[in-house]
């Protein structure tokens, strides 16, 4: 059933005839199985946009359609409780344990206690967090990444085919937000959802994203994939959000096995699997002072050599930043 | 009043309670009935009002200073003040403490719900939570203590002022102090008071115990 589809959709807050609208006429198309990410500055109304699919916030005027049914069809709890949800402050419930929390839905669904289970198992698997070890935790027993990854674990628990996100690493410290963000890619590829996800870090929208929705002042500017984004911004708004750092961009777009060689005199001791962006790679050899890495294939056979300088020449070889 | 005075004063207070032990009994039991009713009463009116004070800024503004200017009326003048409106007797000092048991409940209760993370409020209706669900299953248990432990003030408040309800008429242990306070008979006042501050404790433990538990449960064991 469900991609999603956004027509026209606005939201005014208050009854002031000052107020401006958060949202201003905001028509965009989302297939099924895609990552959308919601990207602009705070107040540009991407959250509103975000929370008026799930019914969290009623749209002042126009229509959102799941699939092609419109959302205000649906009884509200139906609705949220197959759209999987989840937000910057995780929001666990500090008196469950993780695996009460992960089994909200299946329960709100009437599921039987032994699919529950298994399900609940199964996610956090998913989500590398290993089940004999976490089920019986409480939230405040986890770090903060290990409470999104349970956050997520909960979203996904009754299989939604959507999942909407809500800066959902944005509190998260940078490595970890990075390792949350690979092991989102990895789930994604594996259960393939229709992800709308909001952020204002333009990193994030670039690595996660098959289509960004920039977002100014309540309007969608554009709405493109990454490459294209960066290639051909319609305007200079949206040239300057993604344009600084352009290089660091650019090697975030680019895998290490374009660059490794494969015959090599002398291994890394670091390893970085296949798979990680350039700019990755960068910021692990900086960070560990090694001059190279040693690329691995998923059952860790090692596959060629990355060195530091050829990262470094790639990136002075890119061309410089637009404008 | 020396050691010896007082042995022998709760020597006379385990004498008189011998000696008549249904009228001690008919007292107590007055004691229990109007503070565990007021109690109930209390609780059953400004929990719900508590709750809605969390939501709404107008019934919060409203009953929070209503039942502030209440707290500061002292508990024996609510017993007076209700008597030209209900005359003398068990009623009348029954809505007084109630009135007095309100505003720890109200007030704890209003606090407690504020203190509810919105994150996880937003988790749960984000999650297809009705609002009786998120009310009973989220919010109730994370409240909960703070809720209890306004109801232990409460309970001790209304246990120790229900002894000022035989002022108009209601009977209860404070008779017996009342009396032994106006025939200097020591041991008559202690056949009141003892019993009196027994309650208080055991409500204070019992209830703290309570809340104790639901800390656990909240998942908020040490504050």
């Amino acid at each position: 059933m469900p991609g999603i589809s956004l027509d026209n959709v606005v939201k005014t807050f208050g009854t002031d005839d000052g107020s401006a609208p958060a949202v201003r006429g905001v028509s965009l198309a989302i297939e099924e199985g895609e990552f959308v990410v919601l990207l602009g500055p705070s107040g540009c109304g991407k959250t509103t946009l975000l929370r008026m699919i799930n019914r969290l916030i009623e749209p002042t005027s126009g229509q959102i359609f799941i699939g092609d049914r419109e959302v205000r069809d649906f009884p509200v709890t139906d609705l949220r409780r197959h759209i999987g949800y989840v937000i910057q402050q995780v929001g666990l419930f500090p008196h469950m344990t993780v695996a009460q929390n992960v089994a909200t839905v299946p329960r709100l669904l009437g599921w039987k206690k032994q699919r529950t289970r298994e399900r609940t198992r199964e996610l956090l698997e998913l989500v590398a967090l290993p089940p004999g070890e976490y089920l019986d935790r409480y939230p405040r027993q986890l770090s903060g990444g290990q409470q999104q990854r349970v956050g997520i674990a909960r979203a996904m628990a009754a299989d939604p085919q959507i999942m909407l996100m809500d800066e959902p690493f944005g509190a998260i410290d940078a490595i970890t937000r990075s390792d949350l963000q690979q092991e989102l890619l990895r789930i994604q590829r594996k259960v393939g959802k229709t992800v709308v996800f909001v952020t204002h870090d333009v990193e994030e929208a670039l690595l996660l994203a098959d289509r960004i929705a920039v977002m100014r002042t309540g309007e969608l500017v554009q709405y493109d994939t990454p490459l294209a984004l960066l290639s051909h911004p319609v305007d200079d708004f949206v040239r300057e959000l993604l344009g600084s750092q352009d290089v660091l961009r650019r090697l975030s777009l680019l895998e290490i096995t374009a660059l490794m060689e494969q015959e090599s005199g002398m291994a890394g001791t670091t390893q970085v699997p296949a798979g990680t962006s350039a700019r990755e790679a960068l910021s692990l050899l900086l960070g560990t002072g090694a001059d190279r890495a040693t690329v691995v294939d998923p059952q860790g056979r090692p596959l060629g050599t990355l060195t530091l300088d050829r990262i470094l020449r790639e990136a002075r070889a890119a061309p410089p930043a637009p404008g | 009043m020396d050691v010896n005075g007082l042995l022998r004063a709760l020597d006379g207070a385990v004498q008189l309670v011998r000696s008549d032990p249904a009228d001690f009994i008919a007292h107590l039991q007055t004691h229990l009935e109007l503070s565990g009713l007021a109690l109930l009463m209390g609780v059953g009116l400004c929990f719900p009002l508590g709750v809605l004070a969390s939501r709404s800024r107008w019934v919060s503004l409203y009953a929070l200073n209503a039942f502030g200017i209440a707290r500061a009326v002292p508990s024996v003048a609510i017993l007076f003040l209700a008597y030209p409106f209900l005359g003398l007797g068990f009623q009348p000092a029954l809505l007084a403490l109630a009135v007095l048991a309100c505003p720890p409940v109200l007030i704890n209760t209003n606090v407690a719900f504020r203190a509810v993370d919105p994150a996880i409020r937003e988790a749960a209706y984000g999650m297809g939570l009705t609002t009786v669900q998120v009310l009973s299953k989220i919010e109730l248990p994370l409240a909960l203590p703070v809720v209890l432990a306004g109801v232990r003030t409460a309970a001790v408040e209304v246990i120790a002022s229900a002894t000022l309800a035989t002022f108009i008429g209601a009977g209860g242990l404070g008779d017996f102090i009342n009396s032994g306070l106006s025939n200097l008979d020591t041991s008559l006042l202690l056949e009141g008071a003892l019993p009196v501050a027994l309650l208080t404790l055991t409500a204070e433990i019992v209830l703290g115990g309570l809340e104790m538990w639901s800390r656990q449960a909240a998942g908020v064991p040490r504050g």
